[in-house]
């Protein structure tokens, strides 16, 4: 699978499936956010504490949902290594789900990056989350 | 009229321009991306600019030199923050030291407010020279050289800092002021974001994999060159929208990071230097270093008291944030100031079949030193711009001993000069030369003049291992 770029769109997802993003690395080194707005109405922010060794989550609950969740991660201190952010919308199975990849067939909704390792640079992210429409 | 025709000449002409810079062959996540680009192509691009090496001269703390505690060579920036690192320094001169260090930065999920360093140094072994001038019989020297093994030479040591609002370079005690600065230079932008994707759902647009030339309409039927100039126009106006919002945050934020780095730090050691007889006696020290650099997140609350506490005024504070960092000089300097005490224990060494009868009497000492260092352009030409490997630093260290016998020959001062290239993400070259007045034992150096030199190598992430948080 082609890595991905900065802008992800994931459309016909299942009412019921879940978002999720999580990142790796010492946490103390930087600091990762997502803005998440649904509707033109925002939501709150997923937090570094959430995302960060954890697993931050959106519940795709609704038809006709537009999620837009804009991840921002800095790094604060010098890295060996760059931090490895990860994206994906699994069912209530939790397997990861398959979107339509806008050429007649279908991907898997999993997304992986890795940041820059200078202090103060940026990994910045937009992914459109549709579920299914009314 | 004329102006009715000016206007529609521009509606004409500035969507070309947008459909040109961006191609029908392009994936929509590849125009994207001529506009936002991920690290990798960002660092790339932000190399060609003067401006942006500039910045990464300041803001990124390139190696971190050696930060071997028993080296004459020790970085005055101490790396507390690298999980896991393995340095090996070695002697051009004729006496041929190498030692090999591993450094470990144990996460403790108790005390976030501590920072723990554990350092083992592996020196190569060799006979003391106090033994090889009692050995008459060279026989002898050999065999007993040829019985020393490795980690016959080998200090231990352990570091803790505290780490909180006033010391320390990790953004945990920070992040709830840096969420509210964050917050007013990224708000959230709803209704635009809901606007992109109701446009996107209108023109068919399901994922950013396709080619702006594979859409197809409402009847699966190819698109024509202006149903896809739409679509190229439409991705191209939100990607310069999320570019703008991009380039007005990221000077905060890299302003932050710089001030974050340039935190000082206060640290104690103990050091425990384990020697099998024939190479040398046991030692011990107590180290206490105090390490700041001039322009930090300190010095800006102070100047700006309001900013640690009231959100209503975030934005503001942000862009202050940002001016005061933009102040500071390129080639940040940091200075450290230590003080040790040290002591070796008596040892006796005797041994009638090599002929060995003799003692190392019990010493103590005090040795205060200062360190100056400061990151620098790559004066080698190691490195690409992509990877941001090709940084320098240089570190010049100050040391004075004075042993508990004032009229001792150990009294003295030692100078050390050292130049650390960046190879690359993992590996570093440093350089020392070394001066000395006198000959040291504590010090490890016993010339007027010699040179060091060694590789630094950061191991990777070890979350396998399960040694991550």
């Amino acid at each position: 699978m082609p890595p991905c770029g900065a802008l992800v769109i994931w459309t016909s997802v299942p009412v019921g499936s879940k978002f999720l993003l999580e990142s790796d690395g010492d946490c103390g080194t930087y600091d990762v956010s997502a803005l998440v707005s649904m509707n033109g109405s925002p939501f709150p922010n997923l937090e570094h504490a959430d995302i960060c060794r954890g697993t931050a989550a959106i519940d795709i609950d609704g038809k006709s949902q537009r999620w837009t969740i804009e991840i921002t991660l800095i790094v604060m201190n010098k890295l060996s290594k760059g931090v490895n952010l990860e994206a994906r919308i699994e069912d209530a199975a939790g397997n990861v789900i398959q979107v339509p990849d806008g050429t007649g067939g279908t991907e898997p909704a999993l997304c992986q990056w890795q940041s820059g390792t200078s202090a103060g640079s940026s990994l910045e992210i937009v992914i459109n989350v549709r579920s299914v429409k009314s | 009229m004329k102006h009715v025709a000016f206007f529609a000449l521009a509606l004409f002409i500035v969507p070309s321009l947008s459909a040109q810079e961006c191609k029908p062959s392009d994936t929509i996540a590849e125009c994207w991306g001529k506009f936002n680009p991920l690290p990798t192509a960002a660092a790339t691009e932000a190399a060609a600019t003067a401006d942006a090496e500039n910045t990464e001269d300041t803001t990124a703390a390139a190696p971190t030199g050696i930060t071997n505690v028993a080296s004459p060579s020790e970085s005055s920036l101490k790396d507390f923050l690298s999980l896991l690192a393995a340095s090996m320094e070695s002697a051009t001169s004729s006496e041929e030291g190498q030692a090999f260090t591993f450094d470990w930065n144990p996460p403790i999920g108790f005390a976030k407010a501590v920072g723990v360093k554990l350092q083992a140094s592996f020196a190569e072994t060799k006979l003391s020279d106090e033994v090889t001038k009692k050995l008459a019989d060279a026989d002898t020297i050999e065999e007993l050289n040829d019985s020393l093994e490795f980690g016959d030479d080998t200090t231990f040591s352990g570091l803790m800092q505290p780490r909180n609002m006033y010391f320390g370079r990790s953004i945990d005690a920070h992040r709830e002021w840096f969420r509210r600065l964050r917050d007013a230079v990224r708000p959230n932008t709803a209704m635009e974001n809901d606007a992109f994707q109701l446009a996107q759902d209108a023109l068919g647009i399901v994922s950013a994999r396709p080619r702006f030339d594979q859409l197809v309409d409402a009847n699966n039927q190819p698109l024509s060159a202006d149903d896809v100039t739409t679509r190229i126009n439409l991705i191209v106006a939100e990607a310069r929208r999320v570019q703008a919002r991009r380039t007005a945050s990221a000077p905060f934020f890299e302003a932050f990071a710089t001030l974050l780095n340039n935190q000082p730090q206060f640290y104690g050691a103990v050091i425990y230097h384990a020697r099998k007889n024939v190479i040398g006696p046991n030692e011990w020290s107590a180290k206490f270093t105090y390490e700041f650099a001039g322009n930090n997140l300190n010095a800006f609350k102070g100047a700006h008291p309001r900013c640690a506490d009231e959100t209503e005024i975030a934005l503001t504070c942000a862009q202050e944030l940002q001016s005061f960092a933009d102040a500071i000089r390129p080639g940040i300097e940091r200075l450290a100031v230590s003080l040790e005490y040290h002591k070796v224990n008596r040892r006796w060494i005797s041994d009638p079949d090599a002929g060995l009868d003799l003692g190392f009497p019990r010493t103590r000492s005090f040795v205060g030193s200062v360190a100056f260092g400061t990151n620098m352009g790559s004066m080698l030409p190691f490195g690409t711009a992509a990877s941001g490997a090709g940084g320098a630093r240089l570190d010049f260290t100050a040391k004075y001993e004075l042993p508990e016998d004032d009229q001792s020959e150990e009294k003295g001062f030692v100078g050390t000069l050292t130049y650390t290239q960046k190879i690359s993400d993992t590996f570093s070259l440093p350089l020392s030369f070394v001066y000395s007045d006198h000959e040291s034992d504590l010090l490890n150096v016993d010339k007027r003049f010699s040179a060091r030199f060694g590789l630094m190598y950061k191991l990777p992430d070890l979350k396998g291992l399960g040694f991550t948080r």
